[in-house]
């Protein structure tokens, strides 16, 4: 069975979730028949410039 | 530096796109840098192309670090203004594959305006960078014909070069890659019912086709059970290491590859020359005709006379490695310089 581990992650921040994610592969992938792997999404808790301003930009890529 | 390396992937699939982040990755670190390595899901798929791009669009990691470098395609739209592209090849069923059995929408007005959109949203996004660096001269140059974006080849060097050597000029010839169709090993075993001599041939690695995997066994049981071996396992950089060091030669010739292929590098490494097919694509920027190793056609007849041709003249296989490795000091295909280059 493949299964993707999935976690969210603040660049250069490591910690007790961090850990947990690392930990639940490695044993997952010494589990006979699994194949594990880790997928670590970019996350921001205070966006910089607020909600959606940068909506129109971001949907033209200018 | 902090610093960002981004790039997309398919979970659960490895290979060389994953060497060249993970690589630097150790490098930059050694170097003294602080590195964060993200892979951001993405495949190829005409029905929610334009919603998979836009989600990385939307990361924003211009505040997280101080330089962002980018890799396999859409990484390079992620925002930063610090941004470097290390492209490593297009969404080539969009682009250089348009006109193969491969591409990805109907070629019709709707399918020609998607292509176009993802050129400009492409082109757009290369420009916002500070440089854009490619694995081969090949990627440059589809990256000015399709994208008028100007980019410097930046050959991606092994992990560890060091530990490769060289004890022989042994019988086979040796081809470890993935199993697939487009890197056609079976070729290479239908070559052996041509050959005169008693060369033999070695192939190691995986694959995700049954039935190309089912092909190459059926065509070595029929009548090539003792001239040719097939390890159908993902095997270790040690044992690669020794199989290289004691073989006659390297095979490698996926169809038009993007880069000259970590295989090619390897033979090197290893004082060995390379046997690739003139349609084998960037190969052919490391691999000289009758220098370092020999271009065949793409045919059992040709590739047969090239392995005959080095297990005759073992002179020859040691003068091609030797010129092989020559070609890796050429090039520039060095750590130092990636490392240079991608943090200028």
């Amino acid at each position: 069975m493949k299964v993707l581990v999935v976690n969210n992650a603040a660049p250069f921040v490591r910690g007790g979730a961090e850990e947990l994610a690392d930990h639940l592969v490695r044993e997952l992938n010494a589990t006979k028949g699994v194949e594990a792997e880790l997928m670590r999404i970019p996350f921001r808790w205070e966006p910089a410039e607020g909600p959606s301003t940068k909506f129109s930009s971001i949907v033209t890529y200018a | 530096m902090r610093i960002i390396l981004a790039s997309s992937f398919v979970p659960f699939i490895n290979g060389g796109y994953r060497f060249i982040v993970e690589w630097l990755e150790e490098k930059l670190t050694e170097y003294g840098h602080q590195v964060e390595r993200f892979y951001l899901p993405f495949v190829d798929r005409a029905e929610d192309l334009f919603d998979q791009i836009l989600s990385f669009r939307l990361i924003d990691l211009s505040a997280s670090c101080d330089r962002l470098i980018t890799f396999r395609p859409p990484a390079h739209v992620l925002p930063h203004p610090n941004k470097v592209v290390w492209f490593i090849h297009h969404i080539r069923t969009m682009y250089d594959l348009w006109d193969s059995p491969y591409r990805m929408v109907e070629d019709n007005p709707l399918g020609r305006a998607i292509r176009q959109r993802l050129f400009d949203l492409d082109t757009t996004t290369l420009m916002q960078s500070r440089r854009v660096f490619t694995n081969s001269r090949t990627v440059a140059n589809r990256l000015l014909q399709f994208n008028g974006v100007s980019a410097t080849p930046l050959y991606p060097p092994l992990s560890n070069p060091d530990r490769f050597r060289n004890d022989r000029y042994g019988d086979e010839i040796l081809v470890v890659c993935r199993v697939e169709a487009h890197k056609r090993q079976l070729l290479l075993v239908e070559a052996m019912r041509h050959v005169k001599s008693a060369v033999k041939l070695r192939l190691c690695g995986t694959g995700m086709s049954t039935e190309y995997l089912a092909a190459i066994r059926r065509t070595i049981a029929s009548d090539l059970g003792e001239r040719v071996i097939f390890e159908n396992s993902w095997i270790s950089e040690d044992r690669k290491i020794e199989l290289l060091a004691s073989a006659l030669a390297v095979a490698y010739l996926p169809m038009d590859e993007d880069s000259y292929g970590y295989p090619t590098l390897e033979a090197a490494l290893s004082c060995k020359g390379a046997i690739t097919t003139a349609d084998s694509g960037g190969v052919l920027e490391f691999v000289q005709h009758g220098v370092n190793g020999i271009v065949a056609e793409p045919d059992a007849v040709s590739l047969a006379d090239a392995m005959d041709r080095l297990y005759c003249d073992r002179a020859l296989a040691a003068r091609m490695g030797a010129m092989s490795m020559k070609r890796v000091e050429e090039l520039q295909i060095n750590w130092p310089r990636v490392v240079e280059s991608l943090i200028a």
